[in-house]
């Protein structure tokens, strides 16, 4: 295992950590309201697609068309709190 | 390791032996449920939504989180609750509304088996020796907590305190396969919030409440200036950074956990419907809300009350030992030895799965062209669970060479999930990714990410950068599936016929010939 970290010392590393160096230079930069922002973003977008799906997709096997199960519903209530968290710790 | 005499009354150890008869007299009530092999791995299709929710992070959390989540949350901070909150949403939604019903209505039983028939059975046979070793050492680490655990609470011997879980987890996974794993999960987990509210309302109390811990903390030095942040910068030398959070943990670690994971995928195809299936994913997101709160902080308590301790893992032990007065410890070490059986039964369950469904029928079928017995399989499942047990708590004591147990799960994790999550999500998105891509871009990702992983530290700006690593092994694992599936023949019609995304879910006659195809299996 010493030889192969060792030959990726040598070779790889001097390939790669100029462009990744780069990179996190910029994220480095970044100042914390913008962390907060980014993730907001992330947990909002990676979640708010589902209210668009079809109620015939979110309930299908559902055993009644009651209210409740509709799941896209839950959504909301499901992402509050943690966009609280983010916003606010 | 500092071996204690043990702390319970009579009292405690009535609490704990009836806890746990009640745990093996539930694995025997479900055994006269077991007539197949179907039964046993997925229940006959018959959980509910909200037994598979709390099953899914009970299986999650268990004894990684209220031991080793707990001491890396007295070394590193409040930052190791983004394992639970930015780690659950949105992976968890994407999971419920678009890879369960994909699972679902393909008619898979496991990951390897949906990527076998998508990429063919090269990628199937790699994916199931990653998973069946990433599982099976698993399994050691969580033998290992409890042993380290119980240890330090009951003065027990690790060698015992190993094999009592192997005992006790062995007998009801054996007999009444995954409804009794995830029947007795649904306890545990009344029992682990319970528990675990005590002893972080026991903890508080005994330091004068949150400020008065903020402010113990936080005057402890400048290198505990960071532990009641959620968000760190990468300036700063820590495993967490909140670049690697958002880039390793938010995009790919949890996605990849819960869209790949086999004791999640197991759960859900085990549901009695599909909308259960889904429902069970969003319930499970918003009980992941709490675990923070119950897990993490009380390991912020000990350091606050225990600031020397020379083992982070010991934090949570040390409590228990120090403040739990007689009856609530008997309570509170029942909550934990639920949260480890509740992992080790689903890391348990899911192994002996990929064996039977990715090894041993596929060989079964080769061999003699017929579909393999199914009480012979049962049989075997069976045998199969009691040997993967031992075999665990034999691994178990090598475990110890890690630093903290969570980091080393989270390193083992990194490895291959990036990867995985590449050609999953191109085999179900893409149409024209074929077998060559797939196997071309798990192999050299996961080549990637060791690579990554041996030289990290040298190439990004953190203390153990598997967010990093696990991430930039993701990108890599998609763009050389991509360069491949381009640069070699297309798959044809019908060996895609079911297994990407849009046909599978919308269209009429796919969803009838995969219908025709779960009977036949």
């Amino acid at each position: 295992m010493e030889k192969i970290t060792f030959f990726l010392e040598q070779n790889l590393v001097p390939l790669l950590k100029p462009a990744f160096d780069s990179f996190h230079s910029v994220i480095d930069q970044l100042p914390p309201p913008v962390w907060r922002f980014s993730i907001c973003a992330y947990l909002v977008m990676g979640t708010i697609w589902a209210l668009f799906l079809s109620r015939d997709y979110v309930l299908l096997g559902s055993p009644d068309q009651a209210r409740w199960r509709d799941l896209r519903l839950w959504i909301p209530v499901l992402l509050v709190p943690y966009l609280l968290i983010y916003l606010f710790i | 390791m500092e071996a204690a005499e043990s702390i319970l009354t009579p009292i405690d150890t009535i609490i704990i032996a009836a806890y746990l008869g009640a745990v093996l007299v539930l694995g025997y009530l479900f055994s006269r449920y077991v007539k197949s092999s179907g039964d046993f791995i997925l229940a006959g299709k018959s959980l509910p939504f909200w037994a598979i929710g709390m099953s899914v992070v009970v299986s999650d959390i268990g004894a990684i989180d209220m031991v080793s989540g707990a001491g890396a949350a007295y070394k590193y901070g409040l930052a190791q609750a983004n394992f639970d909150w930015l780690g659950s949403v949105p992976a968890m939604v994407i999971v419920a509304f678009v890879f369960v019903p994909f699972y679902w209505r393909s008619g898979v039983c496991t990951l390897p088996e949906f990527l076998g028939r998508r990429y063919g059975p090269a990628v199937r046979f790699f994916q199931a020796v990653i998973w069946l070793g990433f599982l099976l050492s698993m399994l050691a680490v969580m033998l290992w907590t409890s042993a380290v655990f119980l240890n330090t609470v009951l003065g027990m011997p690790n060698q015992a305190a190993i094999w009592l879980t192997v005992f006790v987890v062995g007998i009801y996974t054996i007999l009444g396969g995954l409804a009794a794993v995830v029947v007795t999960d649904a306890m545990q987990m009344v029992i682990m919030f319970i528990g675990a509210g005590a002893l972080l309302g026991l903890s508080l109390w005994e330091i004068g409440g949150w400020s008065n811990m903020v402010q113990t903390i936080s005057a402890m030095g400048p290198q505990f200036e960071q532990h009641f942040n959620l968000l760190i910068s990468s300036q700063i030398d820590t495993p967490y950074p909140w670049s690697g959070m958002l880039m390793g943990l938010g995009i790919v670690l949890s996605t990849a956990y819960f869209s790949s994971n086999q004791a999640v995928i197991q759960r859900v195809l085990g549901a009695r419907s599909e909308w259960d299936a889904k429902a069970s994913m969003l319930l499970a997101a918003f009980l992941k809300l709490l675990i923070p709160v119950l897990v993490l902080l009380p390991g912020l308590a000990a350091l606050a009350l225990y600031p020397d301790l020379e083992d982070p893992d010991q934090a949570v032990p040390k409590l228990v030992r120090e403040l739990l007065p007689p009856g609530l410890a008997g309570l509170v070490f029942a909550a934990f030895f639920a949260a480890l059986m509740s992992s080790v039964d689903s890391f348990l369950n899911s192994a002996t799965t990929i064996i039977i469904s990715d090894g041993y029928k596929p060989a079964s079928r080769a061999l003699s062209g017929t579909e393999p017995d199914d009480r012979r399989c049962l049989l075997l499942t069976r045998v199969l669970t009691g040997v993967l047990i031992v075999a665990a708590g034999f691994l178990a004591p090598y475990i110890d060479q890690f630093e903290t147990i969570y980091t080393a799960m989270q390193t083992l994790l990194s490895l291959f999930q990036g990867p995985t999550l590449a050609v999953l999500v191109l085999g179900v998105f893409w149409r024209r990714a074929n077998a060559w891509g797939g196997f071309a871009g798990l192999l050299l990702g996961v080549m990637c990410s060791g690579s990554l992983s041996l030289v990290g530290e040298s190439l990004f700006p953190s203390e153990n950068p598997f967010l990093y690593v696990a991430f930039w092994a993701f990108v890599f694992s998609l763009i050389v599936t991509v360069v491949v599936s381009l640069l070699t023949p297309p798959p044809s019609k019908n060996q895609i016929r079911g297994l990407v995304f849009g046909e599978a879910v919308r269209d009429e006659a796919t969803q009838t010939l995969l219908k025709e195809r779960i009977q036949s299996d």
